[in-house]
């Protein structure tokens, strides 16, 4: 018998970014809240000081902060005629665990998405016709529009105090800024980031060929100091370099840690239960009713809190397993096309060019997780898709975000893999390149999903989730488009050479591409098509919402974590305008 | 294409560097509580069994925690060729890589404390990444008897008794999975040693490698150093600053 705690009115499971914002916007409720956080505590002081916060070995290599698989992984297949295998090392993707989530070891590349990436469906059968789509692909439209979205987007923004200049403020186009963006109602809270060498060569060579280059909205803190609108502070940021992968040692990097978590630890309704993994949702007999959570505590032992309202806020994965488990919405079956649960997974289309310049240094040791320059004219819909026969696109990005030279050495193809002539490379070619990125959408389609692995289990006994994926046709055209254009860029900065490196097709678990993994939970308009509606609220179950990635029905060619923001910060709007007053379906 | 320099400065600093490590382990040493003071650093492995490569692992704590000494010389012959000596820059035994492989098989990483590590088995495809049922420390010591006795039986002779082209030939063929290493793909065994030795060059010394920042003085990596804001404003000149290490 688990043992029985105390009923209280909301769980959080999982406290990262989503769970503290929640924890932040229930705080002034009233409500008796318990988070629950499988890692451990932590904070900027004393965990993430300096020099400690900057060892490579640690923290990246040793992946201290990131999810622990001896206790929970996924298995993993390209196809479904396959066997799926557990990802027994981290590689593709690096989840968070701890307090503060994914949150605390992001880069800090804070975007919106564009105003037609919420209507992918029905945006593109319009500008293209219903036949231009592959009919492999599941895509489909939000339900929620940018301009629903615009002042939650907005808030997050400035509760971070992103950096960056706008590129349209209420439909006047701003010089410097992102031309194609949607409309915003005011600038960014803080100026850009100062931008390196690198950033500096790719502007003048991309402006040059027509481009309109602007800074990377960036949550790393371009100026002395910054104050929230809760009175919550930040620092400035001095570029160490080891930002993303790492905790920020100055309070520069916007993190749950120095936005919104001290505001939910002043209420003292407010109880973080660190250390503990929740393992299932308990539903009612009639399983039209979320009864409260069973997890394991630091001590190991089984306990059951009972609570009237559950938010899912474990990151993608993990709340797609938890439905799954607890039986809250029919599982998606990728034959016949039924069930929500873990349908249209997908992820990002990455490519990399490196142009290699043997009389320069790039001094690129000296940068921050969002330091960059971008060119937006091939993301989203943003350029005639007609003659290019895909959907979908990316934006190209020069950037700097550290040179730690285990994880980040580039070397010029051709070079030895070891011996006298890798070290000569090494000494070099470490510091004369950089990385410019197209960071590509990713498509739906049927064959890309979640479900429960057969065999396969987590240290408590419950299965893993299995992911089954490869990238679809559309997006590996799309990859190729792109990966044309930076090419072209590169050499037109006249390098010494140019070195083109694409994560393997078919896709592989091993090497890190993104963790802006979606999809499972999808949200919508219809309940026929969604597994939450647009305030993230479980159809089945309404006393569960699903904050997360997860809600995304495609990924967009951003970095998702201000549109996951934005969606959790609405789905607390309403839970507390309407839903608390007189619990039930919001839709 | 000009082939950037490393300049003479910085390697005659290296060296005065490295007496002067020297000189603070020995006044560590003297401190500790150790019941008999040693007045010199204990010798890399046992008198008698010194490893045979051409490079001395600089001074530092020495002896070693997991490694037994047969291993201890062919992963200094394989690391004296992974990483040589020469005028380009430090080499990876005297980096103190051997070291830090044995700390790191000793610890955490050795029982692969955070892998998924249940069964069931199975081969699976590339994409599908790491499927082999052994922790890194069983890969080592399984994959460096295997690989004596394939030496042995080819040439008659341990991998450390090779002549130098003759080892790298072995290595070559260990890269490219050719080896059989008692039911441990080569290429596997190759690919995690050459992680742990790019790990030990290139890791902060706390780790037992990367003796001195020699590495990181050689690429121009500050280490550890946290307000680097005036590097930026640069314009492909050189940033001068002197690398900062968590420990030594
Ligand atoms: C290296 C890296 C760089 C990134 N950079 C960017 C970027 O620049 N821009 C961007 O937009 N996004 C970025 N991301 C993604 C970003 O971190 C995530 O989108 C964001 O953190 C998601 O918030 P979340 O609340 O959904 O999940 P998380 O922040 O990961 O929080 C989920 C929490 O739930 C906990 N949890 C999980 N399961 C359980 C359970 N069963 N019981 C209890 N607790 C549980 C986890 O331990 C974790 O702490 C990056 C991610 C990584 C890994
Ligand atoms: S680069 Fe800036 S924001 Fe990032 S961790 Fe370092 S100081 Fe913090």
């Amino acid at each position: 018998m688990p043992r029985m705690m105390p009923k209280v009115d909301v769980v959080i499971v999982g406290m990262g970014w989503t769970g503290a914002i929640a924890a932040r916007e229930l705080s002034d409720t009233g409500l008796r809240i318990v988070g629950f956080e499988r890692g451990p505590y932590r904070d900027t002081v004393p965990d993430f000081v300096a020099p400690n916060a900057l060892d490579e070995l640690r923290w990246n290599s040793r992946g201290e902060m990131f999810q622990n698989l001896a206790r929970e992984t996924i298995t993993f297949r390209n196809k479904l005629d396959q066997t799926a295998l557990p990802m027994r090392r981290l590689g593709a993707f690096l989840p968070g665990e701890g307090l503060g989530g994914a949150g605390l070891h992001w880069n800090g590349q804070h975007w919106r998405f564009l105003p037609t990436d919420f209507t992918m469906r029905s945006h593109n059968e319009q500008r293209y016709g219903k036949n231009f789509i592959d009919p492999d692909l599941t895509i489909q439209d939000w339900g929620v529009s940018y301009d629903d979205l615009e002042p939650h987007y907005d808030k997050f923004e400035y509760v971070c105090g992103t950096s960056g200049k706008a590129g349209n403020i209420k439909g006047q186009v701003q010089q410097g800024g992102n031309p194609f963006e949607g409309a915003r109602t005011r600038e960014y809270p803080t100026p850009p980031l100062k931008q390196g060498y690198a950033e500096r060569l790719f502007t003048d060579t991309a402006a040059r060929m027509g481009y309109k280059p602007f800074p990377q909205p960036a949550s790393n803190m371009s100026q002395d100091s910054y104050t929230n609108p809760d009175g919550v502070q930040m620092g400035p940021c001095t570029y160490c370099g080891f930002c993303e992968r790492y905790g920020c040692y100055n309070w520069s990097k916007a993190s749950p840690f120095n936005t919104v978590l001290p505001i939910a630890f002043k209420n003292p309704d407010f109880e973080l239960r660190c250390d503990s993994h929740v393992t299932k949702v308990e539903l009612t007999d009639d399983k039209k009713m979320a009864s409260g959570v069973t997890y394991i505590d630091v001590a190991g032992r089984e306990c059951f809190q009972p609570a009237d309202l559950v938010l899912l806020c474990a990151f993608q994965l993990h709340n797609v397993r938890l439905m799954l488990v607890s039986g809250i919405g029919a599982p998606y079956d990728p034959k016949s096309g039924q069930g929500n649960v873990g349908r249209n997974f997908a992820y990002q289309t990455m490519a990399y060019v490196y142009p290699f310049f043997a009389d320069k240094r790039m001094n690129a040791y000296a940068g921050a997780g969002a330091m960059g320059m971008t060119i937006d004219e091939f993301n989203g819909d943003n350029f005639d898709h007609g003659p290019a026969g895909f959907i979908g696109g990316g934006y190209i990005l020069a950037t700097t975000t550290g040179a730690r030279p285990i994880q980040q050495t580039t070397l010029p193809d051709g070079t030895p893999t070891w011996g006298s002539g890798w070290k000569r490379a090494l000494r070099d070619w470490y510091d004369r390149s950089f990385a410019i990125q197209a960071h590509g959408g990713s498509t739906a389609r049927r064959q890309n999903y979640l479900d429960l692995d057969p065999t396969y289990r987590d240290a408590y006994g419950m299965p893993l989730a299995r992911l089954t994926f490869d990238f679809p046709q559309n997006d590996l055209k799309m990859r190729q488009f792109l990966t044309a254009k930076v090419t072209e860029i590169a050499k037109a900065m006249n390098p010494s050479q140019v070195k083109v490196s694409l994560p393997p097709n078919p896709f592989s678990i091993v090497p890190y591409q993104t963790t802006h993994i979606t999809g499972g939970a999808i949200m919508g308009a219809e309940r026929a098509s969604s597994a939450v509606n647009t305030y993230l609220q479980s159809w089945d179950v309404p006393n569960v919402f699903v904050h997360g990635a997860c809600a995304f029905p495609q990924n967009a060619g951003y970095n998702p974590t201000g549109t996951i923001a934005a969606l959790t910060y609405r789905s607390l709007d309403a839970m507390k305008q309407t839903y608390l007053k007189n619990p039930g379906r919001l839709i | 294409m000009s082939e950037p320099d490393i300049n003479l400065q910085r390697r005659q600093f290296l060296v005065a560097g490295a007496a002067a490590t020297a000189l603070v382990a020995d006044a560590a040493l003297a401190q500790s509580p150790a019941p008999q003071p040693s007045p010199a650093p204990a010798p890399a492995v046992p008198q008698g069994q010194a490893p045979k490569p051409g490079q001395v692992p600089a001074p530092g704590v020495q002896g070693y925690r997991f490694l037994s000494n047969a291993e201890v010389e062919t992963i200094t012959a394989m690391v004296d060729r992974l990483i040589p000596a020469d005028a380009t820059g430090p080499g990876g035994v005297e980096s103190g890589v051997v070291v830090f492989i044995d700390r790191e098989l000793g610890g955490q990483f050795g029982a692969a404390s955070r892998w998924y590590m249940q069964g069931p088995w199975l081969e699976g495809t590339p994409t599908q990444g790491w499927q082999l049922g052994l922790v890194p420390a069983q890969v080592y010591r399984t994959g460096l008897l295997a690989l004596d006795r394939y030496c042995l039986g080819a040439n008659g002779k341990r991998f450390n008794e090779l002549a130098p082209a003759d080892q790298d030939h072995v290595l070559t063929l260990l890269e490219g999975g050719k080896v059989d290493l008692g039911g441990i793909p080569s290429n596997v065994f190759f690919q995690l040693l050459w992680q742990n030795v790019v790990e030990g060059y290139l890791a902060d010394p706390l780790y037992g490698g990367n003796r001195d920042m020699a590495a990181w003085r050689m690429i121009n990596f500050p280490g550890a150093n946290p307000v680097l804001t005036a590097a930026v404003d640069l314009n492909g000149e050189l940033y001068q600053i002197e690398p900062i290490a968590i420990g030594a």
